[in-house]
């Protein structure tokens, strides 16, 4: 079904836009979810909760990209929760990928003067403009997707360990970025 | 680890073509349980979710006895939350599926016709009504011959404004842009009529007000500008309007730089704005154009901007003198009122993008 009658259901307040999202777009959302809490039953309850959030929204949303603004609602609400429950949880691929992340900070008391979150992806977002579609999708796929080394590598045609020189060698050109920018991070 | 959780939550706003990339990349497994269990599993999630939302509509429901019915969630953009709050402040009624509503209801000629809500203030009252027992053939577009509504004893009078339709669903592209017939009625063949009141005279109020309503003969025709009757039929309702006012009443005092109008004062209320001018210099006027600076939108104290948000309205001058004007504006959404920081009008009927922000503070 189109995302445009997808959206008019939920508008309609027809119950069938829960089932159509599911058939359409669950498999991104689970994806998105369990590659950031690992656990099949909390992933599927942060998608639960995701088509929740998308009731209650539309109206008077109209996603012009409906499998993103999925993605992006899912993404937060599992790595919020991730972060609610992680005393519990040590190790996981979030912790090695935000330690992946904490690379690429130039200078760590910086990075508390940026509050607002858009305007740090506006930063990032011209970095990724600068790379190559092939390496900005990997970038992505890791860091945004929270998608694992193997899994990417594997799709890529690559071995695990050149996946993770590659993507050590692009958070090493954004730190420098970073840096040169000025990025009082 | 704080830079690198700053650093993944900032990346949810790169620009979007990076992340369609990445899903449309991504190794997408099924992570539902294998075999049998996968689909029931999924089925049952699936009704889990549909069935707590359901409830949490049912208790909204329960509270206001009704969900707002398509035809006037149609025409006024609100969320369920609004919806309560506006039954909370006296401002909507809703004439639920009791013995109340079916007294109420009106039958001519086989064809029942009931009010379902009424959402008012003291300058606009929204109404719908549903409609039973009419048939409409593919393709014909139902219609009254005539709308009769008055206040007070007399028919006649010319008090109130009138502006009304039947609700419709149709098809887009996916461009958005309309595909197909237009269908009126719903699955069980009711068709929903709304109608927009407001008191001619921008002096007087709605409040309180009792209205006449009168729908005659019922037509059903595939040409819009033709309209002949097909039913014969009359259906007289008396309605009485909330007494509750939500009105913001605002001082301004602040020109609208580049013409002769201040903006001397507004009253917004959740479904309409009424701004109040004062007029020094010349005006330049042209046909329908009274140069009197036109309501667009607002903008919110959280910053958000709310634009062409208009749907239906009037402005004038007071008197002869032409040194003071108003421009009343019916909303096509409810708004909070208290969360209205700054009021756009646009300078010129010609040209809708010179436009001028008055802050309200």
């Amino acid at each position: 079904m189109e995302d445009t009658k997808i959206i008019d259901l939920y508008w309609r307040r027809d119950e069938r836009a829960i089932a159509e999202t599911d058939s359409k777009y669950g498999i991104y959302c689970h994806a998105v979810s369990m590659n950031i809490l690992g656990v099949r039953e909390d992933a599927e309850e942060c998608v639960n909760d995701t088509y929740t959030r998308a009731w209650n929204a539309m109206p008077p949303e109209r996603p012009g990209r409906l499998r993103l603004w999925l993605a992006r609602i899912t993404r937060n609400l599992s790595f919020n929760r991730w972060n609610r429950d992680r005393a519990q949880k040590r190790g996981g691929n979030m912790y090695v990928l935000l330690s992946e992340l904490d690379e690429c900070i130039p200078d760590p008391k910086g990075i508390e003067q940026i509050e607002d979150a858009k305007e740090l992806g506006g930063i990032i977002n011209a970095w990724l403009a600068c790379l190559t579609e092939k390496d900005c999708t990997v970038f992505m796929r890791r860091y945004w997707a929270g998608e694992s080394v193997t899994d990417i590598a594997r799709s890529c045609g690559m071995s695990a360990n050149a996946l993770s020189q590659k993507l050590a060698r692009m958070r090493r050109n954004l730190r420098k970025y970073l840096g040169e920018e000025g990025v009082a991070l | 680890m704080n830079g690198g959780k700053k650093l993944f939550i900032g990346l949810n706003y790169v620009g979007d073509r990076y992340m369609d990339r990445a899903l449309d990349a991504m190794q997408v497994k099924n992570h539902s349980r294998t075999g049998s269990m996968r689909n029931s599993l999924r089925t049952l999630l699936i009704a889990a979710v549909i069935v707590s939302i359901l409830l949490a509509l049912g208790a909204v429901a329960y509270a206001m006895g009704h969900i707002w019915s398509r035809g006037m969630r149609d025409r006024l953009d609100a969320t369920e939350e609004q919806q309560q709050t506006m039954a909370d402040k006296g401002m909507a009624k809703v004439f639920t599926e009791d013995e109340k509503n079916d007294s109420m209801a009106v039958t001519s000629n086989g064809v029942t016709v009931k009010p379902l809500e009424l959402v008012a203030d003291e300058n606009t009252a929204l109404v719908s009504f549903a409609i039973d027992g009419f048939s409409l053939k593919e393709g014909e577009e139902p219609g009254f011959e005539n709308i009769i509504v008055y206040m007070g004893n007399d028919p006649g009078s010319r008090a109130l404004n009138m502006s009304g339709s039947f609700s419709y669903e149709q098809e887009r592209d996916g461009n958005g842009n309309f595909i197909g017939t237009p269908q009126f009625a719903d699955e069980s063949g009711r068709l929903e009529f709304v109608m927009t009141l407001s008191p001619s005279n921008h002096d007087d109020t709605l409040l309180g007000r009792e209205i006449h309503v009168r729908f005659v003969n019922l037509c059903a025709d595939t040409e819009k500008a033709a309209k002949t009757p097909v039913l014969n039929g009359e259906w007289d309702f008396d309605i009485k309007l909330p007494e509750k006012s939500s009105v913001r009443e605002i001082r301004i005092g602040k020109s609208v730089e580049g013409t002769a109008f201040t903006m001397e004062s507004a009253k917004i209320t959740p479904l309409s704005i009424e701004i109040a001018y004062s007029v020094s210099g010349r005006v330049s006027m042209a046909g329908d154009d009274l140069g009197i600076p036109m309501f667009r939108g607002f903008v919110l104290k959280d910053g958000t901007r709310l634009f062409n948000i208009v749907n239906g309205g009037s402005s004038g001058y007071t008197d002869d003198s032409m040194t003071a004007a108003f421009s009343g504006s019916v909303l096509d959404r409810v708004i909070d009122p208290d969360e209205v920081a700054e009021i756009i009008v646009s300078r010129s009927m010609d040209n809708s993008k010179d436009i001028a922000g008055i802050p309200l503070s």
